[in-house]
């Protein structure tokens, strides 16, 4: 009986991203054709030796335990990373950089006066290095529209 | 040729060179960031700056990273990078005695010698090397592309499983997108986004510099720097005695270097091999009854070895196209950028660039010999600064970069994904280096695999009747031959231990 750890959810998950891979390599040809094999051939080889490779590995002995409280701060990270992203033509980028800063260095405990002085330095130096002497196009925040 | 070293250099391409070596010493001397995050961190700068500014920059950065992770070895006994695994062994008593500065001295002096010698070799494999490997076809160069994945997934980690398994993720991710030989899309669920394949930037950005950054959220740790009571003219003092100490230390010097440097151009091997190795050597050759003179050779040896493996780890990325370590993956990154290919015919088709890469390489050593000098005391008090404060400004840093690269949010996205991918790959042993060769590599393998056989006419068996490739493969055969026997041999004593 296999007892739940964080290593074998990491293999599950590289058996099924295995088991997706190799689904759809099988819709390409992979048959003699004019110019050579078809598209399929290299990725079928890739998935036979992933399989082989990823099922010795399953069946070793897991060590890393399930650390709930670390995957949770990982999971709190990506919620604030991903939910601003997804709207960053609305947000702009500039708001963001910002957000993703404060939020950064909060959670590193750095003291709220000094966390918004470095935020904003961040934000003003990215402006002049990348945007005024690099010429980079960020996605413009809706209230300079 | 001499002239062609040179040709390049200009004020900026100088004073960059200049930024990057000091960048790369702090970069590696404060604990928890690495060389290859430095060179990631500046890799979207490539974007805006020339070929010669922008790589020769890089050059500084992995040169100077090299000699920086001495300065915690010996302060703190915490290795700045793998590169300084053994430094502290041997730094740390010394600092503790007081004699911090001389150990630094040692360190830095040694570390600017192996990087020179490490040129040197280089300069005088790479046109040979390279000069042989024109005569590689498709047959060839997919057979050495698969030895040198091989090797790297076999000798990155513990688990020569997990480094295939990496291996093998690696070759996945560069499928994604138009098929090299019949421009066939693949996994790119019918979005025009995907159709052009992951970039490896975005990629190597995520995998090298945010598992760093989630991990200083999930554990919070601060090193203290403790300070050496001596002012500038003491610790020149001490750099002075170090370098009367290095004078009779020339054959360690000579002796390690060889080593860093044959240890850096086999793929997979990495600094700290390079160092240990050296250092093992050294230890069996010194005999000395002498505590304080073996503590020096301690030192020396594998300082000299890992600057000198940046040479030798540029021979394959240069020669064959093939990246033997993440600074030099990272390098290659930047090359392409610059529409700069490297392999068998950089030397002949882009002399310039060649060139001007080890031009940048011997400018670099010239930059460290003179931070090495008087620098000491002022990276001392640089690297006070905690790693908290910059782990957010990285984080902007990462995210800018990978935006950098064409003006898209899908890079961010991929960016990330991939970080938290390389995350849990580091918490549960899988190497990330043959992922990342692997995407990189991917392409030119499946390329160079599906020319050959239509070249044969579908014949499987034309890498066996070429007698490079088939040379390459026996040596392949015999390297997994030799980790079969020894995966069989730890099952064998396990068994035995459990009776």
């Amino acid at each position: 009986m296999f007892k739940i750890t964080e290593e074998l959810l990491f293999k599950i998950s590289i058996l099924i991203a295995f088991a997706i891979y190799f689904y759809l390599s099988l819709q390409f040809p992979s048959i003699p054709m004019q110019e050579g094999y078809g598209a399929g051939l290299f990725p079928i080889i890739i998935s036979i030796s992933f399989f082989l490779f990823a099922i010795k590995d399953f069946f070793t002995k897991n060590k890393q335990e399930f650390n709930k409280k670390e995957n949770l701060v990982l999971l709190g990270f990506l919620i604030i990373i991903f939910i601003p992203m997804y709207f960053i033509n609305i947000l702009g980028m500039y708001f963001m950089l910002s957000l993703f800063l404060f939020y950064l260095n909060f959670v590193l405990k750095i003291p709220i006066f000094k966390n918004i002085i470095i935020t904003f330095s961040t934000i003003i130096i990215a402006h002049l290095v990348f945007v005024k002497i690099f010429k980079l196009s960020f996605p413009e925040i809706w209230f300079v529209e | 040729m001499i002239d062609l070293l040179f040709s390049n250099l200009n004020f900026l391409t100088i004073a960059l060179i200049f930024f990057g070596v000091a960048f790369g010493v702090l970069v590696s001397a404060i604990p928890g960031l690495t060389t290859t995050i430095g060179v990631v961190l500046l890799l979207p700068f490539s974007f805006y700056l020339d070929s010669a500014s922008s790589l020769g920059m890089l050059m500084g950065v992995f040169v100077g990273g090299m000699a920086g992770g001495a300065i915690p070895a010996i302060l703190i006994n915490i290795p700045g990078n793998p590169a300084s695994i053994v430094t502290n062994v041997n730094g740390y008593p010394l600092a503790q005695s007081g004699k911090g500065d001389f150990a630094l001295g040692l360190a830095m002096i040694s570390s600017t010698l192996g990087a020179l010698i490490g040129l040197i070799i280089l300069f005088l494999i790479s046109p040979e090397l390279s000069d042989f490997a024109l005569k590689f076809g498709a047959v060839e160069q997919c057979a050495l592309v698969l030895l040198g994945l091989s090797l790297v997934s076999a000798l990155s980690e513990k688990s020569v499983m997990k480094g295939y398994i990496s291996m093998c993720f690696g070759l996945m991710v560069a499928t994604i997108g138009l098929d090299p030989i019949t421009a066939t899309p693949r996994y790119n669920f019918d979005t025009v986004a995907l159709q052009q394949g992951i970039s490896f930037i975005p990629v190597m950005i995520g995998m090298f510099a945010l598992p760093t950054i989630i991990e200083s959220l999930i554990i919070s740790k601060d090193f203290k720097f403790p300070s050496l009571d001596k002012n500038f003219k003491q610790c020149l003092v001490g750099v002075y005695d170090a370098f009367k100490e290095i004078i009779k230390s020339k054959f360690n010097i000579i002796r390690s270097s060889v080593i860093g440097s044959i240890i850096g151009a086999i793929p997979g091997t990495g600094s700290a091999i390079a160092a240990t190795l050296s250092y093992q050597l050294t230890k069996k050759i010194e005999k000395s009854d002498d505590n304080d003179r073996f503590s020096s050779q301690g030192i020396i040896s594998p300082e000299a070895a890992n600057s000198s493996m940046s040479g030798g780890a540029l021979i394959p990325m240069l020669t064959l196209g093939i990246p033997g370590d993440p600074v030099t993956a990272v390098m290659l990154g930047a090359l392409t950028i610059h529409g700069l290919e490297p392999g068998p015919l950089m030397i002949s088709s882009f002399p310039e660039a060649y060139y001007g890469l080890l031009g940048s390489f011997a400018v670099s050593v010239l930059f460290l010999v003179i931070l090495t000098l008087i620098g000491i005391p002022f990276f001392l008090k640089a690297i006070r600064v905690k790693t908290k404060y910059l782990m957010p400004v990285i984080f902007v840093l990462c995210i800018i970069g990978s935006f950098a690269l064409r003006n898209s949010m899908l890079d961010v996205w991929i960016m990330i994904i991939f970080g938290v991918i390389a995350f849990y790959m580091n918490r549960n042993g899988y190497p990330i280096l043959p992922m990342i060769l692997a995407l990189i590599l991917g392409k030119i393998l499946e390329e160079q695999f599906r020319m050959s056989l239509i070249i044969s006419l579908g014949d499987p068996f034309i890498f066996f009747k070429k007698p490079i490739s088939l040379t390459l493969l026996i040596i392949l055969g015999c390297f997994l031959s030799y980790i079969f026997v020894k995966f069989i041999r730890n099952i064998i004593t396990q068994k035995k231990n459990v009776q």
